[in-house]
């Protein structure tokens, strides 16, 4: 696999959020503003980036039976990290993420790179890696946000905008319009692209984190 | 010691109805869509984090009360408590193995995905955020884990008969199941307001 | 024996004793920041409430008894013009921080919120004018504050502070 295979495979072809269909709580709790999506985008980037380059570093240390726990560890402490930078330079994000902000440690995006990659990869990869997958969060939950935003409150990144600000649809941003609004997103996704088997069907057998969750 | 059972009440209900931790603050999603394709899944699955939540929140509270907050450590709240839930899943799993394992066989299969279930995590920090007494804490653990229950098994009620419906070829499969969760999402908004009308305030 | 026990359990305590250590650091450096930020927002939100208040003075919330233990901090006016509360109380997903500014006869000035990580869309109504306004010139007695429609976990946590806010004015004006 070339380098920019491995950059843009989280983007588009792998899209954590449209292809998997992993880490849909933060996607659809943090979305009803574009802004706080961003801020959340670049907070699970920052841990994806910080847990994959130590994981890879330390991929011959850890011993295979303890890789877990090492892996909860340092996802954990990288987000312990993002949520203190956060709530010291960036105080109006930390609270409008509120409790998603310290849940990114359970975030399972970030638990299948370590295992899927990160563990496999020498560490340039998988910074690439965690790059890639962590624009590919981003981008996706800025989408999510911005229809949500727009059509829900009339304004894209607190800009208002006329006609729709006095004739916005509150659903949008209120936890129905979450889930109506990824329903539909997927829908354009299926139309688009190939068959999915994770799309069509969405079960544990299907999920990529199938051999961190059940059995190995 | 005297206990407040009307806000005990409240807090429960709170947690499992009006803020229904799936429906309406989006925590532990991913188990919602990917095991409530039958009732005797979405059951196991139900109890099994019914269950975690209860000792996860019983544990962790006295972890921060006495450990983290009198030695200024708080900053170690989200590493030591995921770690505590990880490290419980597993004893659990293993005494269910040794001493029920019928009862392993039913709920043990769900166990594992407790690690990386935000609900868990989230029920842990939300107790000490919220600032609850200890018998607040596991009153509020057991009210999230009936509401994940409820909203797991009326869920999957739903959508084995979605199994029959015809939609369009753009909506089949996740993106319906998707509308099914709005659809009950919405219907959860009828609990809005009723903990102060029973309750009064 | 040692590769399969003892090497499994130094790598995972070496970790997490490395990591600990990290973030023992990067708080250090943080929370200075923090409550830095916290005490300014205060100060600024404090000015807003009373504006012909000629500087404000820390009351020592442990002089009084009975004391509300939602009342984090209580300020009084150099010219007498009044008393600011910041009191902080459960909501549903965390701690709502209110300030409250009351005048020398008891009446709410004016109150809104200092923070809060409650449920966008239902728990932003604390912040929004509509209903802080339904406060302004209220008593002791907090009649015409409407705490029944619409009334959610947030907005009874927030009416709670109020009525706490009260509770310790009077304490500390007796």
């Amino acid at each position: 696999m070339t380098k920019l295979n491995i950059l843009t495979r989280g983007i588009i072809k792998e899209n954590p959020v449209f292809m998997l269909l992993l880490g849909l709580c933060p996607v659809l709790a943090v979305t009803t503003q574009a802004e706080n999506a961003i801020g959340m985008g670049l907070a699970t980037t920052f841990v994806l980036l910080g847990s994959n380059i130590v994981i890879s570093i330390l991929r011959k240390i850890i011993p295979n039976r303890v890789r877990i726990p090492c892996y909860i560890v340092l996802i954990a402490s990288f987000t312990v990290l993002a949520k203190m930078i956060i709530e010291a330079y960036a105080y109006p994000i930390y609270q409008s993420l509120g409790i998603f902000l310290p849940l990114i440690a359970a975030n399972c995006i970030i638990f299948a790179r370590a295992e899927i990659f990160a563990n496999k990869n020498g560490s340039i990869n998988s910074i690439l890696d965690a790059l890639g997958f962590g624009a590919g969060f981003t981008l996706a939950l800025l989408a999510i946000a911005s229809i949500r935003e727009i059509f829900g409150n009339g304004s894209w990144f607190g800009v208002e905008i006329p006609w729709l600000t006095n004739n916005s649809a509150m659903i949008f941003t209120l936890a129905p319009g979450g889930f109506i609004v990824l329903a539909c997103l997927l829908a354009v996704v299926n139309k688009i692209s190939k068959d999915n088997e994770r799309r069509k069907n969405i079960d544990c057998k299907t999920c990529p984190n199938a051999c961190i969750c059940g059995r190995t | 010691m005297d206990i407040d059972f009307r806000a005990l009440v409240v807090i429960m209900m709170s947690a499992a109805l009006v803020n229904n931790y799936v429906l309406r603050q989006f925590l532990g999603v991913c188990p919602f869509l990917g095991v409530s394709k039958d009732l005797k899944s979405s059951v196991g699955m139900g109890f099994a984090v019914m269950f975690v939540m209860l000792l996860a929140a019983s544990v962790t509270w006295p972890i921060q009360v006495f450990l983290l907050d009198t030695n200024d450590l708080r900053f170690m709240q989200t590493v030591v408590f995921i770690l505590v839930i990880a490290t419980l899943v597993q004893l659990v799993e293993v005494i269910l193995k040794k001493y029920s394992p019928s009862l392993f066989e039913s709920l043990g299969v769900y166990l594992p995905l407790m690690t990386t279930n935000c609900a868990v995590l989230a029920v842990t920090i939300s107790n000490i955020n919220n600032g609850y007494t200890y018998i607040e804490a596991v009153v509020s653990a057991l009210g999230a884990g009936l509401g994940f229950f409820l909203a797991m098994v009326i869920f999957t009620g739903v959508r084995e008969h979605t199994a029959s419906a015809d939609p369009p070829e753009a909506f089949k499969g996740i993106p319906l199941i998707l509308i099914t969760a709005a659809i009950l999402s919405l219907a959860f908004f009828g609990f809005e307001g009723v903990i102060e009308n029973l309750f009064g305030q | 024996m040692i590769n399969t026990f003892v090497k499994p359990i130094l790598v995972l305590t070496a970790i997490c004793l490395v990591v600990s250590g990290a973030l023992a650091y990067v708080s250090s450096i943080t929370t200075p920041i923090i409550n830095a930020a916290d005490s300014e927002r205060a100060y600024i939100a404090m000015n807003e409430k009373i504006p012909n208040a000629t500087g404000f003075e820390t009351i020592n919330l442990a002089d009084y008894n009975d004391m509300p233990k939602t009342i984090k901090q209580a300020y009084r006016t150099s010219n007498d013009v009044g008393n600011i509360f910041i009191a902080a109380i459960n909501g549903f997903s965390g701690d709502i921080t209110i300030i409250c500014a009351i005048n020398s006869t008891g009446e709410i000035m004016a109150v809104s919120t200092l923070s809060h990580t409650e449920t966008q869309g239902i728990g932003t109504i604390i912040e929004q004018e509509p209903f802080l306004d339904t406060f302004k010139g209220i008593d002791q007695n907090l009649a015409g504050v409407d705490t029944v429609t619409g009334a959610t976990v947030t907005t009874r946590a927030f009416i709670h502070a109020v009525e706490d806010v009260m509770t310790a004015f009077w304490i500390i004006n007796n």
